[in-house]
């Protein structure tokens, strides 16, 4: 048995999801990824209007069912103006509760590799398959997420969508 | 950028929570006030030559984004939406315009609410409406549900006018046509005029499309309103020619370092 339990999200975990706490109030960016978490994350994941995407909504538990993470991706395409489209994943939040921000389990395995473990093995288990191109938009500061993103392979950068944020995105082979 | 005229009557709102039916009705109104899924409204005080000539309430046009969340079942957004409207209609940016406007001649204060500035009307009452629509795009462009693939909004200005139809071109250069009678009822229908169209969608195969006047107002400020987060800004998912070049090789395995069962 293992000290933590994940599982989707659904709508009626709206009320957990608004007070989950993982920011310092005073760091803007922070207070970002905690407010969409608190307060538009369960719309953005059960907009009927956007199951194309497919989006996945994934709460992880402690063993004694303490929320200490949340994570949310979807399929998107990324285009380069009239050129071709490549289908990818989104990751749209990967969040850690501030009291196990930095904490590993009794078993060894960070809070925060246990959550993105579930992302990538959730990215690889939708049906139909998604291609395995998986990307993450990280503020430029956001020094502790973009460790995790390289420690689970997202590892190459490509352009920036606005000046103070990085884009990642997992290995391809050169052609 | 170009927004949406920012304030509307009771019948936008009414229209938007029921499309088929008349905007003039009671009944959708009274439901959306019970649930409160629309604010209070503003009220003015109106004056013509012989004096005192009724009373005018006008909204935040996020009362029409508030309607249409709430005919689509999401209540707790439209009571969202509606609170945020109620907030913009007791800030400042509202005390203005109510000013200006209860000195306005009551059809053209009328006329206002509806897009229609005065001839001779004073920039003030420009500003006035540039500042209401500049809080109601931040709080849209802050808001996920409020990108919704469901809601779809072209806004430009009038680059031609033929018999049948008028020419709206956004700042970004994209073209579409309306037909002339609709940009007329927004009251836009002139070469130079900032007209929108909002395809409010019903199902998958069709929508509501409704034309209102618009205004040209300053970009919302902070990081350039960019968010990482939600569907609403296309810099998320627009890459260059690098990226290109980098994402046409073969996508290598998924890592997952830390094997983990997801329930359901």
């Amino acid at each position: 048995m293992t000290g933590w339990h994940i599982r989707p999200g659904s709508p009626g975990d709206r009320e957990l999801l608004a007070s989950f706490a993982c920011a310092d109030p005073a760091v803007r960016w922070q207070a970002e990824v905690e407010q969409f978490i608190q307060a538009q994350l369960t719309d953005w994941a059960f907009d009927p209007h956007a199951d194309a995407g497919d989006p996945r909504l994934l709460l992880a538990f402690t063993a004694a069912g303490d929320l200490f993470g949340v994570a949310a991706h979807e399929r998107v395409i990324l285009q380069a103006g009239a050129g071709p489209g490549f289908p990818a994943t989104k990751l749209e939040v990967v969040g850690v509760a501030l009291k196990w921000q930095g904490r590993s389990f009794p078993t060894g395995e960070r809070a925060s590799d246990v959550l993105m473990s579930a992302v990538m093995t959730d990215v690889s288990s939708r049906v139909p398959p998604r291609d395995a191109r998986v990307y993450a938009i990280v503020h430029e500061d956001n020094h502790r997420s973009l460790a995790v993103c390289r420690r689970h392979g997202l590892t190459e950068e490509m352009s920036r969508p606005h000046p103070s944020y990085r884009r990642i995105v997992t290995p391809h082979k050169e052609q | 950028m170009i927004a949406a005229w920012p304030v509307v009557v009771r019948d936008r709102i009414v229209h938007a929570f029921k499309p088929g039916g008349s905007p003039a009705a009671e009944a959708p109104f009274r439901t959306l006030r019970r649930h409160e899924w629309v604010s209070q409204g503003v009220r003015v005080t109106l004056f013509a030559d012989r004096g005192l000539a009724g009373q005018l309430t006008f909204f935040s046009s996020l009362n029409v984004v508030a309607a249409r969340l709430a005919r689509r079942g999401n209540a707790p957004a439209a009571a969202r939406v509606a609170r945020a409207a109620a907030d913009l209609e007791a800030g400042p940016e509202f005390a203005v315009l109510r000013s200006l406007m209860s000195q306005l001649p009551d059809r053209e204060a009328e006329q206002v609410v509806y897009g229609l500035l005065p001839e001779n009307g004073s920039a003030a009452l420009t500003e006035a409406l540039r500042a209401i629509a500049s809080r109601t795009e931040q709080v849209r462009a802050n808001d996920i549900l409020l990108s919704s693939p469901a809601e779809v909004v072209f806004a430009g200005r009038i680059a031609e006018v033929s018999d049948r139809f008028v020419l709206l071109v956004e700042m970004k250069g994209t073209t579409t046509m309306a037909p002339l009678w609709m940009a007329g009822a927004a009251r836009r229908d002139r070469v130079g005029d900032f007209l929108a169209l909002v395809a409010d969608k019903l199902d998958g195969t069709s929508a509501v499309v409704e034309a209102v006047p618009a205004i040209d107002i300053d970009d919302p400020p902070g990081a350039d309103g960019f968010s990482p987060f939600g569907r609403g800004d296309a810099r998320t998912r627009s890459i260059t020619a690098d990226d290109a070049r980098l994402l046409a090789g073969e996508p290598q395995s998924l890592q997952i370092l830390v094997p983990v069962t997801i329930d359901g």
